[in-house]
């Protein structure tokens, strides 16, 4: 499509292939991990059976936070976050805001985790960074989202991490554009029949097209949320406040208006959310109140953007006499292109946009963009493979980890399972993870052939994947009719797909068993 | 200049390079980008952009023919940048020096 | 109602898309085919059709739609591909 010359495009095919085989692996995790992060909340839902389907919003909360207010001690309580937790719980943070010594923003505070009747079920105190741990009931999804945005590296180094992968992408998808000199011409074709390296060709091209505008975006969306705290607002508040990065957050995050301690008692919070419920046909996803108990006091509520929308809505409302203020775009008081722009970056992200629908989709791209990673290395090998035997250990890695790692985050899902119910899931899944991969790894190095390899890490996630329901069950999780009663389908629409996944896959694996059967038998014919 | 010469200072402005190219033009690119209408746009922008910025600069650096082009708007953008953002800083103290007279 | 006109478009796109794979020359002269594939400048016209609807989506400002419409043209395209006629070869 485009046509370099000739020096140029050895150097885009061996920026392509190099910065594909040095960090596919490691981008592969990233994209499989971020594809399962997609449907985190489902997730969440189905594997810790929460039937509950009311937002915290949606019922009365008022009172419970009169009451933490009350015995939180003052200097916590200049403003609070109020947020979902559990099964449509409410956790409610008071905190100040502090400058750490680094010059960083953080939180210290209180955090109360309540129950379904509005009791303190769990009373933590720290920073931000302390108290917001993964809990019994969510290990599971806190371990795919941590896996992916960081990797379990600690930050600053996991986030840094995971931002060079989002730009090895970005490399990849341009660069793999910049080589394809039949872009369009090829879109079709898959010569599964060819040579080795040819099929691989055409497998890694043809995924790699049709995803190739998805990849761009979730490449630089992906990157800019790894950079963004970590080293973007560091560098633009050195430059625009001196470093003052309390000055940088009031000024993009800020509410314009006259600052007036006189102490007020905040309105009716339960008036704000049935208000704002009304406003938006849909309870808020976060609610902040600033300065707490002033007369300036301001409530926000964030909601998920409108149909037709990407960017979420933000309402917002006077503390003290719980009235309606305005509507305000998600990032600046008043509407900007920056603001949109970096308030669409985390649907664009996420897929969250749509609903269901959206998250289906983007968990598709995802799938494709694992696949693209995957048969990019493949195709790498296979170029090599008649020149250099010793590449045998990375192609048998690419199979360890490329069949390894689903199958890993599937055992972490059956470990959190079986003991989430006995609470030490926040344990026993990423220990469950760790123990598969072992065993994938250990099974790269004692099975003998590649191909045999490859089918028995396969027939393990077709297993896993058929038997995960079962398993959820049989840990006394919720049966269908009482999630149909309910109507959390999450809970349903999960386990048909595992259901529905895993015997496809272990279908696929005896037809491919069956047509290799046949072929072996035809060999031997002729010399019966 | 010799060709080894010519391939690491290739190597040097599309991989280092680029990365100290794009930060100091992120941070010079809020000191002079318009607020816009909330007035964070030049805050903001940046942030949003640098992703952009350094994939540009890395593949000019890879393929441009002319190496003294890559060079040059690599060192502009930086001395530019870098220049807006000391002068910034510059003036900072003799304000606060103003401000005690 | 929104989501009426989503399903259409992305319905109207694949199906244009499956013409698209059914004619493509390269694919069909790669799995020994007959060549009667569609003419280079059926295929331009093909292609824009299968870009109209989401361009309809963009011009009532559902930008949502949009965004859903073109991942599904992507992961439907490289599904249609997968697809293997009666006599392929390939």
């Amino acid at each position: 499509m485009i046509h370099l010359p000739k020096e140029e495009t050895k150097l885009m095919v061996a920026v392509h292939g190099w910065s594909g085989v040095l960090l596919g692996l490691v981008l592969y995790a990233v994209v499989i991990t971020g594809m399962a992060a997609v449907f985190a909340e489902e997730i969440g839902a189905w594997s810790a059976g929460h039937v509950e389907t009311q937002s915290a919003f949606a019922r009365p909360f008022d009172r419970s936070v009169r009451e933490l207010a009350a015995r939180t001690p003052n200097e916590f309580r200049d403003d609070v976050d109020l947020f979902e937790i559990g099964d449509h719980n409410l956790g409610v943070f008071f905190h100040r805001h502090e400058v750490a010594p680094s010059g960083e923003l953080i939180n210290r505070g209180v955090y109360y985790q309540l129950d379904r009747q509005g009791r303190v079920a769990n009373e933590l105190r720290g920073t931000g960074e302390e108290v917001f741990g993964p809990r019994n009931d969510d290990a599971l999804s806190s371990f795919l989202v941590d896996t992916h945005v960081r990797l379990h590296v600690p930050d600053p180094w996991g986030l840094l991490l995971t931002g060079v992968m989002g730009l090895a992408m970005l490399v990849a998808a341009i660069s793999g554009l910049l080589v394809h000199r039949h872009l369009f011409k090829d879109i079709f074709t898959l010569r599964r029949r060819a040579n080795p390296v040819l099929a691989d060709r055409d497998r890694h091209s043809v995924a790699g097209t049709w995803s190739l505008p998805f990849a761009f975006l979730l490449a630089f969306t992906g990157s800019f949320f790894s950079f963004f705290g970590t080293i973007g607002v560091p560098i633009v508040a050195m430059a625009a406040f001196g470093g003052d990065q309390q000055a940088f957050s009031d000024t993009v995050f800020g509410q314009p208006g006259k600052p007036n301690p006189t102490p007020q008692p905040i309105g009716n919070l339960d008036r704000i959310a049935a208000d704002a419920i009304g406003r938006t046909d849909g309870a808020p996803t976060f609610m902040t109140i600033e300065h707490f108990g002033r007369a300036d006091a301001a409530v926000t509520t964030f909601h998920e953007s409108k149909p037709g929308d990407i960017e979420p809505m933000t309402l917002v409302y006077h503390g003290g006499t719980a009235t309606f203020d305005r509507e305000k775009p998600s990032i600046g008081s008043k509407p900007s292109t920056g603001g949109t722009l970096a308030a669409i970056m985390a649907p664009l992200h996420f897929g969250n946009f749509a609903g269901v629908l959206s998250k289906a989709v983007w968990f598709g791209l995802g799938f494709a963009i694992c696949y693209v990673t995957l048969t990019g290395i493949r195709l790498w090998l296979a170029r090599r493979r008649e020149r250099q035997r010793s590449l045998d250990w990375l192609e048998r890695s690419v199979t360890v980890i490329g069949f390894g790692l689903p199958l890993a985050l599937l055992a972490a899902a059956a470990g959190f399972l079986v003991t989430m119910p006995l609470g030490s899931a926040v344990f026993w899944t990423p220990a469950s993870f760790l123990a598969a991969c072992a065993v994938a790894i250990l099974a790269g190095a004692v099975v003998p052939r590649q191909e045999e390899l490859q089918r028995g890490l396969q027939i393990a996630i077709g297993a896993l994947l058929a038997l995960l329901p079962l398993i959820r069950l049989a840990s006394g999780g919720p049966g269908w009719p009482a999630t149909i009663a309910s109507g959390q389908l999450a809970i349903m629409a999960v386990d048909i797909a595992t259901l529905a996944g895993g015997a496809w896959t272990l279908w696929r694996l005896s037809a491919q068993g069956r047509e290799r059967t046949a072929k072996d038998s035809a060999a031997l014919q002729p010399t019966e | 200049m010799s060709p080894h010469a010519r391939k690491w200072t290739r190597i040097g402005f599309a991989g280092p390079g680029a990365v100290v190219v794009a930060l100091v033009t992120m941070a010079g690119m809020s000191l002079w980008l318009p607020r816009g209408s909330a007035g964070i746009d030049n805050l903001v922008l940046p942030l949003v952009l640098v992703p952009l910025i350094w994939a540009a600069l890395f593949f000019h650096a890879c393929l441009d023919a002319r190496l003294a082009r890559v060079v040059g708007v690599a060192l502009a953008l930086f001395a530019i940048h870098a220049g807006i953002v000391a002068h910034k800083f510059m003036d900072r103290p003799a304000m606060a020096s103003e401000a005690h007279r | 109602m929104m989501n009426s006109f989503l399903f259409a478009a992305i319905a109207i796109s694949l199906a244009l898309i499956v013409w698209l794979w059914h004619g493509d020359p390269k694919r069909r002269r790669s799995s020994g085919l007959p060549q009667v594939g569609n003419s280079a400048g059926k295929r331009r016209y093909l292609a824009f059709a299968v870009a109209l609807p989401g361009i309809m989506l963009a011009a009532i400002g559902d930008s949502a739609a949009v965004l859903v419409w073109l991942g599904s043209c992507s992961i439907g395209g490289w599904l249609v591909t997968q697809l293997r006629n009666g006599g392929d070869k390939a």
